[in-house]
């Protein structure tokens, strides 16, 4: 027979058990909510407007009917851009020719930089399907927001100038225009590849 | 009694059950990791003959091959240090840019951070990698297109006076990844 505090013992034990893996979960929506603004799949990827790499007027709502890989960057980022953009470019090798189905759009986060025709010289590059997007500091910081993005420009002791932090992860977006998942930077190319075929269908 | 050992024997089966899910979030952390780090832990093991007088070897190096209009890169390698004190590497410079700089890039609750440093250390008997998500030689205002196949000359100048040279491939940044991602 069991003790009434062994009792109390293996209780407590077990409620630490079941309750403990929870409060690390709020622990980091909470971490994620300070970071950023807090997001929800399929609360965002409200229609926008800017730039396109030819200087024409785009919304996000031409691309109604394919599916949408969006991130934001800029440019002259040495490091994390060009890795996302190589990633993409694997993604779009394993879709094969599904691929004229799926438009990149590459957000720069530096208009003081990244004028359309330098997105374009830029974008063409790399083997993605991919529209380079600009607009003013206010349009740009708009759709930031919406997709509770981030970034922050950096005065940098640096011959290169200032230097952009930003927040890396990529949304998908459907063909209604809604972000049906979101990626960390760390994402693997087969798991995003799935992804966008799960919605191609 | 017996009910009462019936809940604590389901209970525990549950919490059990949540824990084991959420090692298995930790662990897909850890192997992030594990990749980011694990890239070359045998280069210690040297061939003698290769060694310069100054003992400290650079391999794997790699200049990131570009969009021909922009006008900076990033350059990346290992440096081995088989000294038996720290040494630092203070700058660079190559023949292909007007500057280089040594920078820090990291991801940081999903947000990439860049900075300038001032020298990246390599300890005793120990290898610093500079590798994309980490340390890179910042190339800035390059003063001719660089193309995969071609060479730069790199100099790092590291503390107690040590300068060394060495030819750098430019290599193009997908069939970089190809290597390394099986994912």
């Amino acid at each position: 027979m069991m003790s009434y505090r062994s009792i109390t013992v293996c209780l407590l034990l077990a409620l630490a058990f079941i309750v403990g893996p929870f409060s690390f979960t709020v622990d980091a929506r909470i971490k994620s909510e300070r970071g950023g603004r807090s997001w929800r799949a399929g609360s965002e990827g409200a229609n926008f407007t800017l730039t396109n790499q030819d200087g024409r007027a785009f919304q996000l709502s031409d691309l109604r009917g394919r599916v949408v890989l969006l991130f934001f960057g800029y440019t002259s980022c040495p490091d994390a851009c060009p890795t996302t953009l190589s990633k993409l470019a694997k993604v779009y090798k394993l879709l094969g020719p599904e691929r004229d189905r799926v438009v990149t759009l590459f957000v720069s986060v530096d208009p003081g930089r990244d004028t359309p025709r330098v997105l374009k010289d830029y974008l063409r590059y790399f083997r993605v399907n991919a529209l380079g997007l600009t607009g003013t500091k206010e349009e740009i910081d708009r759709v930031v927001a919406q997709y509770g993005a981030r970034y922050e420009i950096e005065k940098a002791d640096s011959a290169a100038g200032y230097h952009i932090n930003h927040s890396t992860d990529l949304y998908l977006i459907d063909q209604k225009g809604e972000v049906a998942q979101r990626f960390k930077y760390e994402g693997g190319t087969k798991e995003l590849a799935d992804a966008v075929r799960r919605l191609i269908g | 009694m017996n009910k009462v050992t019936l809940i604590l024997a389901l209970s525990f089966l549950i919490g059990l059950g949540v824990l084991a899910q959420g090692n298995a979030v930790g662990r897909e952390h850890d192997s992030v990791s594990i990749k980011l780090s694990s890239a070359h832990t045998g280069a210690l093991l040297f061939d003698a003959a290769r060694i310069d007088a100054d003992k400290i070897v650079i391999c794997d190096a790699w200049v990131q091959e570009g969009p021909p209009s922009q006008k900076i890169t990033a350059a990346f390698m290992l440096i081995e240090n088989h000294n038996a004190t720290e040494i630092s590497l203070l700058s660079a410079s190559t023949d292909a840019a007007r500057v280089v700089e040594l920078h820090e890039m990291l991801i940081e609750e999903g947000m990439m951070r860049m900075r300038k440093v001032d020298a990246i250390n390599v300890p005793a008997g120990g290898v610093v990698k500079l590798e994309p998500g980490g340390y890179h030689l910042m190339v800035i205002d390059l003063n001719r297109e660089l193309k995969a196949g071609e060479q730069v000359r790199v100099t790092l100048r590291f503390s107690n006076r040590i300068e060394k040279t060495v030819n750098v491939p430019v290599k193009n940044r997908e069939s970089m990844s190809e290597e390394g991602e099986g994912k």
